[in-house]
């Protein structure tokens, strides 16, 4: 499953981040790796981006990138 | 006295410019990092018997080196070496803001921990074990608050005990076998080859940034073998870990880090509905999520224009009664260049600038108040699926924002956008966001041309048209000159917080100086030239000899007519005159004549200009000044339709001379700058050539 194919509040654990380099790093800058929980929260007004929460703290991240992190539903 | 340099770090969001403004209260001074543009702000703090130079550093995440402030940040602690280094952390968000601190621990220098907002950790159940955690990552550890002034004084005394004892945290973080292994095989071949480098950064801290794919320190590697070892290291941490190896890296940063906290936090209630989720689920909800956007829109603007009204009426009766009091200096009815000078030239410049600073304070007032209290990264949130369609993206929309009070600060805020496509794009078409400096240009045609109950619309039009353009030019350029994918979007929605008086006071009186210092100096400047430009030569022969004919003219009337014939005369023999209708030609199929031309010149230069100008160019052909103002004048001599496209000329044309040296500055080339100049001057052309000849078509405005 992607991350992109979760819904609001579901929560979930990254088994992959399957981004481009760059992104991958400054995601783990931010917490979100291997083995992060993450929670989702209700989307934008528009459909996209998401709104997600990681080590307890909020960002965003369109889900055209989150396509490419495989995670587990917990 | 003893002097010591502090630095002061944290991530974004972690309330670092709160302490900032607490330590050094007013004794700011905002510069720039030698060579750069990252804004460099440092204040004093006196402490007993010692003064602390702080040195507030950019907010960053962490010290990749992948954004212009973390190269600057790093630049700074490697070659400042500062006595002592404040981390900033959000205390409820302790996990994430640890990561920048641990990357300063790598660096071995002198560290303190400020645990700051500890008051919303409190609320949120977090217990700390302040002794062992401090000794887990080899710091001191001071609580604060920073909105209430809390733990500062602690705060100083522990910054003297560090920069005293220059303790440097005595931990290690565990990179693993297979990491350490190839630091080591790194660091040993860059003390044998790169020992220039080596004395400047560690070896074994390079080393390891080398791995973490920092690519401004790999640029500095002249060395092959070192090269050729990076490569070959890279691949087997690859092989071993299944991931970068700054992934890898990162992923030991932050076992370190939930090792020291699990064993040191304790979660006491569980985790419940919060006041941000709750304004969250309201103002991001998927119905009412953009109505509420666009009423905070809205409602910006009206309180920008309606409570700015009464102080710039007082600001222009104080300008009105100083020109009046200068003029009273010289005898009546005397002509003195130095009074005309000081009367039309300076207060009339400079003074017709100034009467804006309100309407500039307020609407910083407004976007301070929007970024204190966090909505402001929900308004990016909100707007970024629509900024992506037109080729630019949510961060975007802040920069664009600011665009509506200046350009400078707005160019200045694209900053926060990493990509260099995003950048520029945006940079580019922010000078169509109406600036407030074109405002004045509105402020005095509209309600001399629209009767009063059309004239909001007309505003609002004006701003419309600016905001639509914008997002076309967008457009055009993503899909022409910077093809290419739209960066993702990671941005921190920090929770809601009430903002505090002083932080939102200080951040608009930071904005509105620059503005200030812009009248000052640029526009003073230009206002003087502007003036001789309008002034001299000065005619001594006429096509008639009006003193003598005035004297003998038997009424009031025919005096006034000559008196006006001679002024017209004076003004057309003048340089700017010259110049207006040397430019005439190309602006006669837009609807301008030379003296609107001559204004345009002075728009040029900065926008605000256009209108002194156009007084000065204005009131040398009247007799009567003092009764007949300008806006009758223009009445007189232009139809309405001529007014929209002064207007419309005015939003789009060349940015003033600041905005394309910002341009140049930030974009790091004068060919940004001159295609943003000449591109803008152009479109100006066509669209206003559009309105014009339309208009005159359906004969709309004409008279």
């Amino acid at each position: 499953m992607y991350l992109s194919d979760l819904t609001k509040n579901q929560q979930a654990k990254v088994v992959r981040v399957g981004c481009e380099r760059a992104l991958a790093c400054r995601l783990a800058d931010m917490g979100l790796r291997k083995g992060a929980e993450i929670t989702v929260k209700p989307d934008a007004p528009l459909g996209d981006p998401m709104h997600l929460m990681v080590l307890g703290y909020d960002f965003t991240l369109r889900k055209k990138d989150a396509k490419h992190i495989v995670v587990e539903v917990l | 006295m003893k002097k010591f340099t502090i630095a002061l770090a944290g991530n974004p969001n972690s309330g670092k410019t709160t302490i900032f403004n607490n330590l050094t209260g007013a004794h700011q001074h905002v510069g720039n990092y030698a060579g750069v543009t990252v804004e460099k702000k440092e204040g004093i703090c006196n402490y007993c018997d010692y003064e602390l130079n702080i040195v507030d550093l950019p907010g960053t995440y962490s010290l990749a080196a992948t954004s212009l402030e973390e190269i600057v940040s790093r630049d700074f602690l490697i070659d400042t070496k500062p006595d002592v280094v404040v981390v900033v952390l959000d205390s409820a968000n302790l996990e994430r803001n640890l990561y920048l601190a641990v990357q300063l621990i790598e660096m071995k220098l002198p560290l303190i921990l400020l645990f700051n907002m500890c008051d919303v950790s409190k609320a949120r159940g977090i217990e700390f074990d302040l002794a062992r955690l401090s000794k887990l990552l080899g710091a001191p550890i001071v609580e604060s608050i920073g909105r209430k002034h809390m733990g500062m004084d602690k705060l100083k005394k522990t910054i003297v005990k560090v920069a005293e004892a220059q303790s440097i945290p005595e931990v290690k973080i565990q990179y693993g076998d297979d990491l350490e292994k190839e630091i080591y095989n790194i660091s040993k071949l860059l003390e044998q080859y790169e020992t220039n480098l080596i004395k400047h950064y560690p070896a074994k801290w390079l080393a390891m940034k080398l791995l973490d794919h920092d690519l401004d320190l790999q640029k500095k590697i002249t060395s092959q073998e070192v090269l050729a070892q990076l490569k070959k290291s890279t691949t087997i941490i690859e092989e071993n870990y299944g991931d970068y190896p700054e992934i890898a890296i990162a992923d030991m940063r932050y076992g370190f880090i939930s090792g020291a906290c699990q064993q040191t936090i304790k979660q006491t209630i569980e985790k419940r509905h919060e006041i941000s989720d709750i304004i969250d689920a309201v103002v991001t909800n998927r119905i009412l999520g953009i109505p509420i956007f666009l009423f905070l829109m809205y409602l910006t603007f009206q309180f920008t224009f309606t409570l700015s009204e009464a102080p710039m009426g007082w600001l222009e009766s104080f300008f009105g009664w100083l020109a009046d009091f200068i003029s009273s200096l010289w005898p009546a009815n005397s002509h003195s260049d130095l009074k005309a000078l000081l009367v039309d030239g300076v207060i009339g410049g400079v003074g017709g600038v100034l009467v804006f600073v309100p309407n500039i304070m307020l609407l910083f007032l407004a976007i301070s108040l929007m970024e204190d209290t966090g909505y402001m990264s929900r308004a990016a949130f909100i707007m970024d699926r629509l900024m992506t369609k037109v080729g630019l993206q949510g961060k975007s929309f802040i920069p664009m924002l600011t665009g509506f009070g200046c350009s400078v600060p707005a160019i200045m805020a694209t900053r926060t956008l990493e990509n260099r496509k995003d950048r520029l794009i945006t940079m580019l078409v922010v000078p169509l966001m109406s600036c407030s400096a074109k405002l004045p240009i509105y402020m005095l045609l509209i309600p001399a041309f629209f009767e009063t109950s059309i004239q909001p619309q007309v505003m609002f039009g004006i701003y419309l048209l600016g905001v639509f353009l914008a997002i076309i030019c967008a457009w055009i350029l993503r899909f022409t000159i910077f093809k290419g994918e739209i960066t993702p979007f990671v941005m921190e929605l920090p929770i809601y917080r009430m903002p505090t008086l002083r932080g939102v006071l200080i951040h608009m009186l930071e904005k509105s100086w620059e503005y200030v210092k812009k009248a000052g100096t640029v526009i003073l400047a230009i206002s003087i030239i502007l003036w001789f430009l309008s002034t001299y030569p000065k005619k001594t022969e006429f096509s008639k000899n009006y003193d003598i004919l005035i004297e003998q003219a038997t009424n009031i009337a025919d005096k006034h007519e000559l008196e006006n014939q001679k002024k017209a005369e004076l003004v057309e023999y003048t340089l700017a005159s010259r110049v207006g209708k040397l430019i005439e030609p190309v602006i006669k199929p837009i609807g301008f004549d030379w003296k609107i031309g001559t204004a345009l010149i002075g728009a040029f230069a900065a926008k605000e200009v256009f209108v002194a100008q156009l007084g000065i160019v204005y009131s040398e052909g009247e007799t009567d000044e003092d009764s007949q103002s300008l806006r009758d004048i223009l009445k007189q001599s232009y139809g309405s339709l001529v007014a929209v496209c002064i207007m419309v000329f005015c939003l789009i044309s060349a940015p003033c001379m600041a905005t394309i040296a910002v341009t140049i500055r930030e974009s790091g080339s004068w060919k940004w700058g001159a295609f943003q100049l000449i591109g803008l001057t152009v479109m100006a052309w066509i669209v206003t050539f559009i309105f014009y000849n339309v208009g005159m078509f359906f004969s709309w405005g004409v008279s």
